[in-house]
């Protein structure tokens, strides 16, 4: 079972979100302030936390910054109603995952907790599966229903990316600044060729559609 | 009305006549009109004559006139006009700004004085105007943050009815979700556009990625596109750098590009065009939508007005005023052409890096 800290002032935010949580069949613990997050810490691990930023005593920019010192890969989301850019990058430089602006939607945050989990376990384990596809970044392999198939490494790494943010929609130019050449002058419809090929290659997944989105850029549909 | 705990201040002396002023022209007088004569004897004993004490009363008399005549003058020219200038700030600083002060002179005549009469009306109109303009927005916000309160107070009140159906639950609650993200939207949107009035520092002049933000935005509107079945044309060069704020400029994106996704009716169709002619881009955003009327163009870039009340429950009124906010910061014209039944098209002006 996946467990989750909560680390949050308001106690009556902290109630509701964990019993949202539980709701949703997490293991949630609940801390008021990081001095007692930390004990919690101490005795038993946790896949994920979830902190707020303006807490007395200790913030959560100094509380993520402890927590990267000793557990570089566990995820962590913040959940603060500053809203600035400032506070966002400060966040991401403090080692956070990911930022949410209260007051949050509870099905969002329970999106992104999904989605969190997912690329924690895909950096642990280096294996992205879905339906009956295995990417291994690792090796750099494809196994679509136990077969291996030939990618090349663009393709392979265009693929991974849609992946691992499923129902995203990337533009070509975000795909192309991502893994072309900059000095390249390739032009945008050589993205098209690569899904082109990605989508005759992995016609038989089960798991998943790479979709175009209105000609503008493409997401991966996960089916149900 | 009143914002501050300053009292106005009233004049407490009455001052036309003044001995000193009196007693100086009684001396200058009588010496100059002696001292030719003084002069001319070269002896000033001679000033002892039984004749003096007429004199000196002659001279009384004259000057007591002088100053009289000084005082009257004084009071026409300068102290009536003042007093009523007095009066009329008074009025002022207690809050009335329906004071009017008529010049004494027609326009073409104008002293000073009718100058300093005319500005003073036409500062208290500023006055009175930017005073009604705080009001009319206090008054909006606390409208429009009430109407989801209530919204949320009613439907969780009736929540707590005993006996309700799980379905009549769901949708009471959804009700309560609906109105909050409103509050939010609204929180955040009002912050934004303080921040844009109040920013001092100018804005950022530096390359950016044109046809990238513009698909950007495109994208994140991806999931109602699709859901309200809105055709899309996007004719954008595959590169185009502008000089702009990123931050700003998008803002002013998300906000163009998500009215028109708002109000284009199902199956719709949006253009989405960016045209470079030496050194000068313009983006046109064109909708088959509902276009707006002569009263909605004439308001549309106020503050919490919103044109179709039919979609007023996913807006707040405040898309535009950021539009026009950003857009006179920048310097970036945005012009807005539609036919009420046909659709709207918005241009905006930019710079590419090379001008």
């Amino acid at each position: 079972m996946v467990k989750i800290l909560v680390v949050e002032d308001d106690t009556q935010f902290n109630d509701i979100v964990q019993t949202i949580l539980r709701q949703a069949g997490y293991m949630v613990t609940g801390a008021t302030e990081p001095a007692q997050a930390y004990v919690f810490i101490q005795a038993e691990h946790f896949d994920l936390i979830l902190s707020d930023i303006m807490m007395p005593k200790v913030d959560g920019y100094q509380f993520a910054q402890q927590i990267r010192r000793t557990d570089p890969d566990i995820p962590i989301l913040f959940i603060t109603a500053r809203d600035d850019i400032a506070s966002k990058e400060r966040g991401f430089n403090s080692g956070i995952d990911d930022y949410m602006v209260k007051p949050i939607n509870f099905d969002e945050l329970q999106l992104r907790i999904k989605a969190l989990l997912r690329r924690a376990k895909i950096t642990e384990d280096n294996v992205l599966t879905v339906g009956n596809l295995t990417l291994n970044s690792e090796a750099v392999t494809a196994t679509l229903a136990g077969q291996d198939v030939r990618v090349t490494l663009r393709e392979f790494q265009i693929l991974y990316k849609l992946l691992a943010y499923p129902n995203h929609a990337f533009s070509r130019a975000e795909l192309m600044d991502e893994f072309w050449d900059l000095a390249s002058n390739t032009s945008m419809r050589a993205v098209d060729v690569y899904i082109t090929k990605l989508r005759d290659k992995f016609q038989a997944a089960d798991g998943f559609t790479i979709k175009t989105v209105h000609g503008l850029g493409y997401k991966a549909v996960i089916k149900q | 009305m009143k914002r501050s705990n300053r009292t106005p201040v009233q004049a407490r002396v009455n001052r036309h006549f003044s001995w000193s002023q009196f007693l100086a022209s009684f001396v200058v007088m009588s010496v100059l009109a002696a001292l030719p004569g003084l002069l001319y004897s070269n002896n000033w004993r001679r000033v002892w004559s039984p004749f003096l004490p007429w004199y000196i009363l002659y001279w009384v008399i004259a000057a007591a006139a002088f100053s009289a005549f000084t005082a009257w003058q004084k009071y026409r020219t300068f102290d009536t006009p003042l007093r009523a200038l007095s009066a009329a700030a008074e009025k002022v600083a207690g809050g009335d700004f329906s004071v009017y002060l008529q010049p004494v002179h027609p326009p073409q005549q104008y002293d000073y004085l009718d100058a300093m009469f005319a500005n003073f009306n036409i500062m208290v109109a500023e006055l009175s105007s930017t005073e009604t303009l705080r009001d009319d927005f206090v008054a909006n916000v606390s409208h429009e943050f009430k109407r989801p309160l209530a919204n949320i107070q009613g439907y969780a009140q009736a929540l707590q009815q005993p006996g309700l159906d799980t379905a009549t639950q769901q949708q009471y609650t959804a009700a309560i979700n609906r109105a909050v993200s409103n509050l939010a939207a609204l929180v955040t949107n009002i912050l934004k556009l303080n921040k844009l009035q109040t920013q001092v520092t100018p804005p950022e002049r530096r390359p950016v990625d044109l046809p990238g933000q513009l698909t950007r935005t495109l994208l994140d509107y991806d999931e109602v596109l699709d859901s309200k079945q809105l055709a899309l044309t996007v004719t954008l060069p595959d590169k185009l750098t502008v000089i702009s704020d990123p931050a700003l400029l998008m803002i002013l994106w998300h906000n163009i590009i998500g009215n028109a996704v708002k109000f284009t009716p199902v199956a719709g169709h949006i253009t989405v065009a960016a045209q470079e002619s030496a050194g000068i881009v313009g983006v046109t955003i064109t909708d088959d939508g509902p276009g707006m009327d002569e009263t909605t163009k004439a308001h549309m870039f106020d503050k919490f007005f919103q044109g179709d009340t039919s979609h007023s429950p996913d807006g707040n009124g405040l898309g535009l005023a950021m539009v026009a906010q950003i857009s006179q910061l920048m310097g970036v014209p945005v012009k807005v052409t539609s036919v009420l039944g046909r659709g709207t098209t918005v241009t905006v002006t930019l710079q590419t890096a090379q001008a």
